[in-house]
């Protein structure tokens, strides 16, 4: 193979979908099952597991855990890693089978840019917040956690993630082999520094820290808070699951290896939330480490709110990138890369509200994701029977037989929007108006069972029985029923 | 991009021609069979449960 025809190469496993050869598909499940693992050990878990333990106290900050993330990863693995990982496909390629090609574009720009933006931009205020309390505690600083200077180190945060990301995935990818060990030492650390510094029975007998008169409510939203958080994943799992040989190597490991990792981090969360008042480490890892193991884990942890917005970058702007050839194809990688930091930007100028609004963005996000995957699942499982025709994913123009109406899955559309607008029927989380259903099925199960329940007759009557949709296509897969 | 829109549709057809054939030879693009379904949400099941236990103790 010549030198262009490597670079060539290199740039599609890169920035292009190609469907991938078995020799390619290089994780095995102890693979994914760590690499799962370290994307969930990520500083972002610090706050969800302190923002549990406002409406909880340890023993349901744990219950909602392992329900919510049973739950929302659950849904969220059938609705992202099976399809990508049977064809070898990165996720929004694949998604081109469920929503049209227009329609991919518009779930990625609507939803997942959205909210990979949101958490960007969290992650920027996260860093400003933990580099200022360096300070304060070093230096005897006394700068404030919402002030202009963690505006200014947001900023700052978001630029190296956009330098790092402007250099490719190879780059991510190194720097991550380091972040990902480094962080679950760290929060190992941090674990062992509370118990030592407090006892059990202090962290059993802690109150929650802002909870609601109502207390079966507060489990309610603490679990469909966690719900959201497993859904949270749907953007990236898919991509990663195609790298796997087999659905039994994909989803084993996709649930354990997050789930671990997200139930040590948020236990650390919950426990320096529940102990110290203060779910980030930034507050107190001074105090309790000394200056030396504690500015030295705080640098780490800033470094890894930086590392992180590169990832979630990554991801999103190799979808819009990919689902929106016509309007971004032309543009260069570090330019798109620069437009996808803009709203992260201006967020970072209003650090307290991205902080008091997390909950309800990450529920609001979940919403979206959970009425997306009942879509996802119905049309793959119900409609396609798992057979998905591959080379009608790159067909385009008159030859595509996965047009839809103009490139949009009609049908899909409608059971999203009607998906969503149930789940705020069922639980409001504005208002935290809520149905009593709600404290018994959450509203991200419902919402998935109604953008399904909504979504088979609807895709039928308009393209399946009019054979549209490419729904009668004998898949080249169809036959094959050896599991993996 | 270092390649041309034609360049990419040739490797792309050349590469679904290798996948076709490979899996005929050797299936790796299995579909899930529903023991596992029911397997995972068994498993997921029984989270929730030792969740819902753990609350109410």
């Amino acid at each position: 193979m010549t030198q262009v025809q490597n670079n060539a190469v290199e740039q599609d496993a890169a920035y292009s979908s190609m469907p991938l050869f078995k020799h390619e598909r290089i994780w095995s499940a102890f693979d994914f099952t760590w690499v799962s693992m370290s994307v969930a050990i990520a500083t972002w878990t610090f706050l969800t597991g302190g923002a549990t333990v406002l409406l909880v106290g340890f023993g349901g900050g744990l219950a909602a855990t392992l329900i919510g993330n049973a739950v929302g990863m659950g849904i969220m693995i059938f609705g992202s890693v099976f399809l990508s990982q049977r064809l070898g496909v990165e996720q929004y390629r694949a998604l081109k089978s469920v929503f049209g090609a227009v329609g991919v574009a518009v779930i990625v720009i609507t939803v997942v840019a959205t909210i990979e933006m949101g958490w960007s931009s969290l992650l920027g205020v996260m860093f400003g917040r933990g580099v200022t309390e360096i300070a304060n505690q070093a230096f005897g600083a006394s700068l404030e956690p919402n002030g202009v200077v963690v505006t200014l180190l947001g900023l700052l945060a978001i630029i190296a993630a956009w330098f790092i990301l402007s250099r490719g995935p190879i780059a991510i990818g190194r720097l991550n082999k380091f972040v990902a060990p480094g962080l679950l030492i760290i929060v190992v650390l941090m674990l062992a520094l509370l118990l030592t510094s407090f006892s059990v029975t202090d962290l059993l007998d802690a109150k929650p820290l802002a909870p609601f008169e109502d207390d079966r409510l507060n489990f309610a939203i603490a679990v469909e808070f966690n719900v959201a958080g497993g859904l949270a994943w749907w953007p990236v799992m898919g991509s990663m699951a195609r790298l796997t040989r087999g659905p039994r190597a994909a989803m084993w490991p996709a649930f354990a290896g997050l789930f671990a990792g997200t139930l040590i981090a948020q236990v650390t969360g919950m426990a320096s939330a529940l102990l110290i008042g203060n779910a980030e480490p930034t507050s107190w890892m001074v105090p309790v480490g000394g200056p030396i193991i504690g500015v030295c884990a705080l640098l780490f942890v800033a470094f890894a709110n930086v590392t992180s917005i590169a990832a979630i970058g990554y991801s999103t702007v190799l979808a819009i990138k990919q689902t929106s050839e016509s309007v971004f194809g032309r543009l260069r990688w570090s330019v798109l890369c620069a437009i996808f930091m803009v709203l992260p930007a201006v967020l970072a100028f209003f650090p307290d509200f991205m902080h008091e609004q997390f909950m309800t963005f990450v529920v609001l996000s979940g919403a979206a994701i959970a009425a997306v995957c009942g879509v996802v699942v119905a049309d793959y499982f119900v409609l396609r029977r798992q057979a998905v025709p591959l080379r009608a994913l790159y067909a385009t123009g008159s030859d595509d037989p996965l047009r839809f109406t103009g490139g949009v899955n009609i049908a899909a559309m409608v059971s999203i929007v009607a998906g969503s607008f149930f789940y705020l029927f069922v639980y409001n989380p504005v208002t935290l108006a809520a149905l009593p259903v709600f404290e018994l099925t959450t509203a991200s199960i419902p919402t998935f069972v109604v953008a399904g329940l909504v979504y088979v007759p609807l895709c039928s009557l308009l393209y399946v029985r009019r054979n549209l949709g490419g729904y009668r296509l004998a898949s080249p897969f169809a036959m094959k029923t050896t599991e993996g | 991009m270092t390649s041309t829109n034609s360049e990419w549709r040739q490797r792309l057809d050349e590469r679904l021609e290798l996948i076709e054939r490979d899996e005929a030879d050797d299936p790796v693009h299995a579909p899930l069979t529903w023991r596992s379904v029911v397997s995972f949400v068994a498993a997921l099941t029984t989270l929730c449960i030792i969740g819902a236990l753990a609350v109410s103790l």
